[in-house]
């Protein structure tokens, strides 16, 4: 029999738990000709701000060992433009889409908000608080907006809404504690870890905002360990990323606490990737003979 | 698009430095190729693919190749892989739009210019061009200097410029292509395609816009995902931001400026 992928997270249904990570896929409408989107279980789109942003300067990507560092600091076309282009082809795929969205006010995130409750489409909001390329503290580490910002977010919305925190502060599960009472319906763990790299032969360093976002494989061990902590202190359901590559990770994940879990890195390297993590995953619980991956979430707290 | 395995049929060196990768490839996929357009290769080691413009489709004999120059450790790398499958995304990006250059190179002349590795983009589209041009290619020096014998058996006509001097024209290619344009050598207007560094695009850009020449330009950028999914290799034209490696790297001169 075939093993039962599907989750339900914050109240919207997903087939299976491989999502995009936001800013690894487009806005989710760029490959439809040449890539069955319609296999992964959700998308969550590029971050949409207010208005249009030209984001960093180049170079806004480097590698790394087992990753790599980006800082294309929010580039994006505006949620005018994202609701009057690429929502049209996302709301016709029928997976759920997340919109990632940012602002630096409450307000702007009232006014995004606004928009896309009167879209058709649109199954949650991801409030992305941890961008690390913006040249200014992120909003997750200014506890008192941080907080207005989530309530009022969800007092002005219709949708589900989660926040995406950065894993760089002193204790995550802390801030998890205050995301939720703030009344956030999930919570996706976690964003990119600060980094840097230089290059040996000009003396520069490899990014041009000199300090980016780290992702891939080398932080896996890092953000399993950050879930494993908020699971254990909040009833709200995690989205967990970090480094995942193929579906012994998304299990790893689930284990540690997370429902869904959103994949970027081995997006970039190949979208298909993202098709063979799911084909992984049901071969891994046929296996290991479990009928529902939903039956394994958070085990690796019991189980000691 | 593809994500596979291809056969490698052979990587060999040309001349210090530079290597021809060419791998197998099936009906299926190859008939979806067109000059202009690359592929993300997945070099043994690196965590992220690396972009490779298409410099030979061998529609025949199925073969695709790929001249590179090895400037890092990525492209080492890449050249000590003497056989077996390598893993390729593509093909991807907008190429040369093959029925626009031939309606445009029915009733003009036509001239390539090419700088340094740039040869390689415009390598894939000689033999679909409707007919014979001028080859503008310019290299650093002698030692960057690549094969262009399928230019000559075609009967272009070639100027050579060297920036040292050690071949060709000593100085700049974009010079010579400007006294070309001033003489009035060619007879009907003019049509070009280039491809090299971004400030010699900048330029030809310049000059094509002044003299009123339409045609096509490949640009470079710095890719992760080669598919517009990271936005690392944006661009800004006329105003907007566009990716190289999905609404280019081909691009035709009349509807671009940047900066």
């Amino acid at each position: 029999m075939k093993p039962d992928l599907s989750m339900d997270f914050a109240g919207v249904h997903f087939k299976n738990p491989v999502l995009t990570a936001s800013g690894t896929f487009g806005y989710g409408d760029e490959l439809l000709d040449v890539f069955p989107v319609n296999k992964l279980g959700g998308i969550i789109t590029k971050t949409v701000t207010l208005n249009p942003c030209n984001g960093n300067e180049q170079p806004r990507i480097a590698e790394v060992t087992a990753g790599l560092l980006n800082s294309i600091g929010l580039q994006n076309i505006g949620i005018e433009n994202f609701i009057s282009q690429p929502m049209k082809k996302l709301k016709k795929i029928g997976i759920p889409i997340i919109v990632s969205i940012s602002g630096s006010t409450v307000e702007e995130y009232i006014k995004i908000i606004e928009i896309l409750n009167v879209q058709v489409g649109v199954s949650m909001i991801e409030l992305n608080l941890s961008c690390p390329n913006l040249n200014k503290i992120p909003i997750c580490n200014d506890i008192v907006l941080m907080k207005n910002i989530i309530i009022n977010a969800k007092k002005n919305s219709n949708l589900p809404i989660i926040v995406k925190l950065s894993p760089m502060v002193t204790d995550i599960s802390e801030i998890a504690v205050i995301v939720q009472n703030a009344g956030a319906d999930g919570i996706t763990i976690a964003n990119t870890y600060p980094a840097m790299a230089i290059n040996i032969r000009t003396f520069k360093p490899k990014l041009s905002t000199v300090k980016g976002g780290m992702s891939g494989p080398c932080i896996k061990p890092l953000s399993i360990r950050c879930v494993y902590d908020v699971y254990k202190v909040i009833n709200i359901p995690i989205l967990g990323c970090g480094g995942i590559m193929e579906g012994p990770d998304v299990v790893e994940f689930i284990l540690a606490g997370a429902k869904v879990v959103s994949i970027g890195s081995a997006c970039l390297i190949s979208p298909f990737n993202l098709i063979n993590i799911v084909k992984e995953l049901e071969n891994i619980l046929k296996k290991q003979n479990i009928k529902s991956l939903n039956s394994i979430v958070g085990k690796a707290h019991t189980i000691q | 698009m593809f994500d596979k395995y291809y056969k490698i049929i052979s990587n060999t060196k040309l001349k210090t430095n530079y290597y021809n990768l060419t791998v197998f490839i099936d009906d299926k996929i190859i008939k979806n190729c067109i000059p202009g357009q690359f592929f993300m290769i997945k070099i043994p080691d690196f965590f992220l693919c690396r972009p490779f413009s298409i410099y030979n489709i061998d529609f025949k004999n199925n073969k695709i190749s790929f001249l590179y120059k090895v400037i890092g450790y990525g492209t080492k790398k890449l050249s000590e892989i003497k056989s077996g499958n390598i893993r390729m995304l593509g093909p991807l990006g907008i190429g040369y739009n093959l029925k626009i250059c031939n309606k445009l190179g029915v009733n003009n002349d036509i001239a390539i210019i090419a700088g340094g590795t740039g040869i390689v983009s415009v390598n894939s589209l000689l033999l679909n061009l409707i007919k014979p041009g001028e080859l503008f290619y310019g290299v650093q020096s002698e030692k960057d200097f690549l094969n262009i014998d399928k230019f000559k058996k075609n009967n272009w006509k070639i100027t050579i410029s060297s920036e040292d001097g050690s071949i060709g024209y000593k100085g700049n290619i974009i010079n010579l292509f400007i006294k070309r344009l001033e003489n009035k050598t060619y007879n009907k207007k003019l049509i070009i395609f280039a491809c090299g560094p971004k400030n010699m695009l900048k330029k030809i850009l310049y000059i094509a816009k002044k003299n009123n020449i339409d045609g096509f330009i490949s640009l470079e950028g710095k890719m992760a995902c080669g598919v517009g999914n990271c936005q690392s290799c944006a661009i800004k034209i006329n105003n907007e931001i566009k990716m190289v490696c999905k609404d280019g790297p081909v691009f035709r001169i009349k509807d671009i400026n940047f900066e």
